[in-house]
């Protein structure tokens, strides 16, 4: 099994307990490739595709209900002013950033009171 | 459906060194290259092109970019080639917070901005073709090029065909032979970029700038001719449309004027009897524009040294001074509008250049006729030029905007079209369009815009199917065969 590994931390942990609890492992994971280029479309139906050479990348990336060091982790590393590496679930390693603001929401708290997060993130390949 | 692969290359010279820029510091590109000198008809003699980019990129690239900086463009399309999309020079820059912007021009701006005075230059063609062999450089004593050679030639451009012997040159240039040569031709000083569409005109050529930044004279005679190897159908382009819009271009018949221009004998062109001092050692500078310009200034022999009664020089005493060591030096140029004497004292006492008398072979206007061609209602007078001199000239011209402006010739517009490298203005191309049915007819391209940084482009188009073209004329210089039938000319 392959884990996301963000700047260096692997997203391995789970409720149960194993793995890294630092980083939960994601409950969503939509991976795009973006085109860059332009499709045109003739007057007799042709389509003309002019396609740049290097397509890019980009992942969403969610979290139903992670732990707050989870959460802390999460926020670290939108906070960033500067690109860094992620590996996907498929073993390829991209420089990446993130544009969009994070926007944690408060899920649950459980019986110990613990507070569990909802966080969504969409990693851009630069 | 089709394709392509686009690629770009955006480079500054930095130090004299063309400089690549970061893809990844480019956010877009686009802009334009058209002709545009006489844009209500689509091919209009003295045209010129006009070859813009404009462009945004990150603002870490400001400080590399200066006013006037020579800037180049190149795209590529896998279905196409690599091809130089736009050479010139930045002429606006712009920044924000974030970005910088910029927006540059084609090498005319540097090439109006120069002032060039020529010697007169007589009955040569006003362009003279140039090749790998050619002799381009007015200093060489087998010179023989055309006034527009010549003003390239100064503006520090090189033909384009010996590119190879000249790799620092500012610009490159290549000449068609022109058609018409005027009896005397000369530049005095003006716009040099002006001038020379004035002659272009004037001999029913074109004069622009291609994409490599290479300036052109074409005869428009030339663009019928051409061999079309590239095509634009219907899958090619998203929208077509055609305007018809000729305006004061169009007519029937056409009326050109013309003004003798005749050398008279060898008298007195200038008498200026401002006095100039000269401390021992030193120079003065004497700059003479005689009223009208001349072919031949009277010297000593060699044609570098005045002759000694040109130049009336004298001690404070009165004691009057002569050339050489101990006297006076000076050295020469002259241009037919234009004397520039530097006159050196190379004695120990002070001077006064009292006198200066120069001697030559003005040429002077002579009486203004007119001759017309064509026939109708729809009469056009030719707009005067000071190149066309002779009667003959003046009805070839004549002739010519007849057979050009006679039709009101259309100007097709394609949108939707992914951008090729490989076309440039002034290329002749097959265009078809089912609607209209039009299949595989010779057009010439106007004008080019491209966008989104290489990827999208559209296209201005004129037919040019009914024109003659070059082979159907003898050509000086070429050869030809028994039983060739073939027009004598305009």
């Amino acid at each position: 099994m392959s884990y996301l590994i963000i700047n260096g931390t692997t997203y391995s942990g789970l409720p149960n307990g194993t793995g890294n609890q630092s980083a939960w492992q994601p409950t969503g994971y939509v991976p795009k490739i973006e085109k860059i280029g332009t499709t045109l479309v003739a007057a007799d139906g042709t389509h003309n595709r002019v396609e740049r050479a290097s397509p890019k990348r980009a992942w969403k990336i969610d979290w139903d209900g992670c732990n707050n060091a989870t959460r802390l982790a999460l926020a670290t590393l939108a906070a960033l002013g500067s690109s860094f590496s992620m590996t996907d679930f498929d073993g390829a390693t991209y420089t990446c950033f993130i544009d969009d603001p994070f926007e944690p929401s408060w899920a649950f708290n459980d019986l110990s009171g613990a507070s569990f997060w909802a966080c969504a993130i969409t990693v851009r390949q630069v | 459906m089709g394709v392509s692969i686009a690629d770009y290359l955006l480079e500054l010279k930095i130090g004299g060194v063309w400089t690549a820029v970061a893809d990844s510091a480019v956010l877009r590109i686009g802009g334009s290259w058209k002709i545009s000198g006489n844009a209500a008809n689509a091919l209009a003699f003295g045209d010129d092109t006009d070859a813009t980019i404009s462009g945004q990129l990150l603002y870490s690239l400001w400080s590399s970019l200066s006013y006037q900086q020579p800037i180049r463009y190149t795209t590529y399309n896998s279905g196409d080639t690599t091809a130089r999309t736009f050479t010139g020079v930045i002429t606006k820059l712009h920044r924000t917070l974030d970005t910088c912007d910029l927006e540059a021009a084609g090498m005319k701006t540097l090439i109006a901005a120069t002032k060039i005075y020529s010697p007169m230059v007589v009955r040569r063609p006003a362009a003279t073709k140039t090749s790998a062999s050619s002799v381009e450089d007015p200093t060489n004593p087998a010179y023989a090029g055309g006034l527009i050679n010549y003003a390239m030639w100064q503006c520090g451009g090189r033909p384009a065909e010996q590119a190879g012997s000249y790799p620092a040159a500012t610009f490159y240039y290549s000449c068609d032979h022109a058609l018409i040569a005027p009896d005397y031709a000369w530049l005095a000083g003006e716009d040099t970029w002006a001038e020379c569409l004035k002659l272009a005109q004037a001999s029913g050529g074109q004069l622009y700038q291609d994409a490599s930044g290479v300036v052109r004279y074409r005869q428009v005679l030339g663009y019928a001719g051409a061999t079309a190897t590239d095509a634009i159908g219907n899958s090619d382009y998203a929208s077509a449309e055609e305007t018809t819009e000729p305006g004061v271009q169009h007519g029937t018949k056409f009326t050109c004027q013309y003004t003798p221009r005749r050398r008279l004998g060898t008298q007195t062109i200038a008498d200026d009897t401002t006095p100039r001092h000269i401390e021992p050692g030193e120079s003065v500078t004497i700059v003479i524009e005689p009223q009208n310009p001349i072919v031949r200034l009277e010297t000593a022999s060699g044609g570098t040294q005045l002759l000694p009664a040109a130049l009336v020089v004298a001690c404070q005493d009165g004691t009057r001074i002569n050339q050489g060591a101990g006297g006076y030096t000076h050295t020469l140029d002259v241009k037919a509008g234009r004397i520039i004497i530097t006159v050196t004292n190379a004695g120990s006492l002070a001077c006064t250049v009292w006198r200066v008398t120069l001697r030559g072979d003005p040429v002077v206007a002579g009486e203004s006729g007119s001759i017309s061609a064509g026939s109708g209602t729809i009469e056009r007078q030719i707009e005067p030029s000071v190149y066309i001199q002779r009667q003959s000239d003046a009805g070839r011209l004549a002739e010519m905007y007849a057979m050009f402006y006679g039709t009101a010739r259309p100007t097709v517009t394609v949108r939707g079209c992914a951008h090729t490298p490989s076309r440039a203005v002034g290329q002749t191309i097959l265009f078809s369009n089912a609607a209209w049915g039009i299949s595989s007819v010779p057009y010439v391209i106007l004008e080019i815009r491209h966008d989104d940084t290489g990827l999208t482009a559209e296209y201005a188009l004129a037919y040019v199917g009914d024109l003659p073209d070059m082979s159907q004329f003898y050509v000086v210089g070429q050869a030809y065969s028994s039983g060739d039938t073939k027009y004598l000319g305009w």
